[in-house]
């Protein structure tokens, strides 16, 4: 029990912020760090005797917010309006284009389909290689190099700050 | 690194700046009844039990029955069979609720005007038995009264639940037996060829050639004897332990021996398997498994699926 304690102390802080981009809003990513906590508690012997637990509890969370039950009758889980709004107001009218590309970007990815942004959060937050979130998501590497070509193909930007990419 | 690569990065960055304050006392409060009325008993034993961590039969928690079971004392598990509708949850002591609660993934209808049961904590977790129980129960529930195969088997995957929960007594032999029930219902009908693969030096798992690499499917061609535990090798995910005692051990063994097929089905499709390699602990050595493989060269999806259900 005072492993578990420590474990979530630890590592609650990176579920969340996991979650949060995983699902768009803070309080689903409540929601799905509650849940993952709650099955790696259920088998807690067993994970921490995994040579990573924290990987492997981030591994329960991500197939937690793929098979997330869809809220409402509408059958989607629907990012919370007053979260991007909120933030909206806090940084105020910003004439910076980079900012509202951003925010542009943001309400991009969370129209994306949930494997597409799982992967492409995995990629270029988690830093995870192919072959790892290959693993995590029990598919092929060439699989994962789609989804994260097609995400980001949805995001590009089209405006004229940020005309076309090209590789750095 | 293109530009939008370089700006998703930084929008990632900054929202995850977004997430909930995360703390485990917060965690050990019992949730909201209204959302998480089937996990609330768990949570809030992970914290508060002062040491005693009583995996309680969840429907038995839910019903405010004393389910703790300290002496280690074997507690029956209810028998489903010859029930419909909403006398299999209230068998098992669990509480109505409306449809799908939010939080419970096994919800199944006993009614057609919505209400049901969460059977979370009762039947197997994301597993082919789970799913094909679940699925039974909701057609059970219809008014179809199940085959007798069927409530064998949903008896079956309740039991055997409870057992890898600890709420009942560990037997190995019931055990066996139970699995060996889930796979008849499953038609677990191909040929047994038995457990194969070849010697390894040591308990450790093989290392791939190069970071990127894979450790090489070993030839099937040396009988393994019945091993002691099993050890799933995960490139990049560490090592998996399946334990002679784990619910799931005979089943895994039983799904390694399955036979590979000499030929292809009429077609393949084009994915490759995350590759794994799995070391058997046995009294007379260690071996590296074969895992069984399709026509197509790809693991035995059967073979596949228990082995990560077996670590899940």
């Amino acid at each position: 029990v005072d492993d578990f304690d420590a474990f979530v102390r630890a590592t609650g802080p990176s579920l969340a912020r996991l979650a949060t981009l995983l699902s768009g809003n803070p309080h689903t990513a409540e929601d799905l760090v509650q849940s993952s906590l709650l099955q790696a508690h259920r088998s807690w012997n067993r994970v921490r005797a995994v040579e990573h637990p924290e990987a492997y509890v981030r591994q329960i969370l991500v197939r937690e917010y793929l098979t997330w039950r869809r809220r409402k009758s509408t059958g989607e889980m629907v990012t919370d309006p007053d979260a991007v709004s909120a933030r909206d107001r806090r940084r105020g009218p910003d004439p910076a284009s980079e900012v509202t590309e951003a925010d542009a970007m943001w309400r991009r990815l969370q129209q994306l389909p949930r494997k597409q942004r799982a992967v492409l959060v995995m990629r270029y937050y988690l830093d995870l290689p192919d072959h790892e979130i290959a693993a995590l998501l029990q598919s092929s590497t060439s699989t994962v190099r789609s989804h994260i070509s097609r995400g980001l193909q949805t995001l590009r930007v089209q405006s004229t700050a940020m005309p076309e990419d090209s590789p750095r | 690194m293109t530009k939008t690569e370089e700006l998703l990065r930084l929008v990632l960055q900054t929202h995850a700046e977004d997430a909930p304050k995360i703390d485990a006392l917060r965690m050990a409060e019992p949730m909201p009844r209204s959302r998480w009325r089937w996990v609330a008993p768990v949570v809030a034993a992970a914290v508060t039990a002062a040491g005693v961590l009583a995996f309680t039969w969840i429907g038995n928690a839910q019903s405010g029955q004393d389910v703790a079971n300290p002496a280690g004392a074997s507690t029956e598990v209810p028998d489903i069979r010859g029930l419909l509708g909403k006398d299999v949850g209230d068998a098992l002591g669990l509480t109505p609720a409306p449809k799908d609660p939010d939080g419970c993934y096994a919800f199944a209808e006993y009614a057609n005007n919505g209400w049901g049961f969460c059977y979370d904590g009762v039947l197997p977790e994301a597993d082919v038995a789970g799913k094909e129980a679940f699925y039974l129960l909701g057609r059970q529930i219809n008014g179809h009264a199940p085959t007798e195969a069927g409530a064998d088997y949903l008896a079956a995957a309740i039991e055997l639940e409870a057992m890898r929960q600890g709420s009942i007594e560990y037997d190995a032999d019931r055990q066996e037996a139970l699995l060996s029930a889930l796979a008849e219902y499953e038609g677990v009908t191909e040929t047994l060829a038995g457990l194969r693969g070849t010697p390894l030096d040591g308990p450790e798992c093989p290392k791939p050639e190069s970071d990127q690499g894979a450790v090489a499917q070993p030839t099937p061609d040396t009988e393994i004897p019945r091993p002691t535990s099993l050890a799933l090798c995960r490139p990049g995910h560490g090592t998996f332990e399946i334990p002679e005692d784990d619910p799931m051990f005979g089943r895994v063994l039983k799904v390694l021996s399955i036979s590979s097929p000499s030929e292809a089905p009429l077609g393949c499709l084009d994915y490759a398997d995350v590759p794994v390699s799995l070391v058997a602990t046995t009294d007379d050595g260690i071996y590296l498994v074969y895992i069984p493989e399709d026509g197509c060269g790809h693991y035995n999806a059967q073979a596949k699926k228990t082995l990560y259900t077996a670590i899940k």
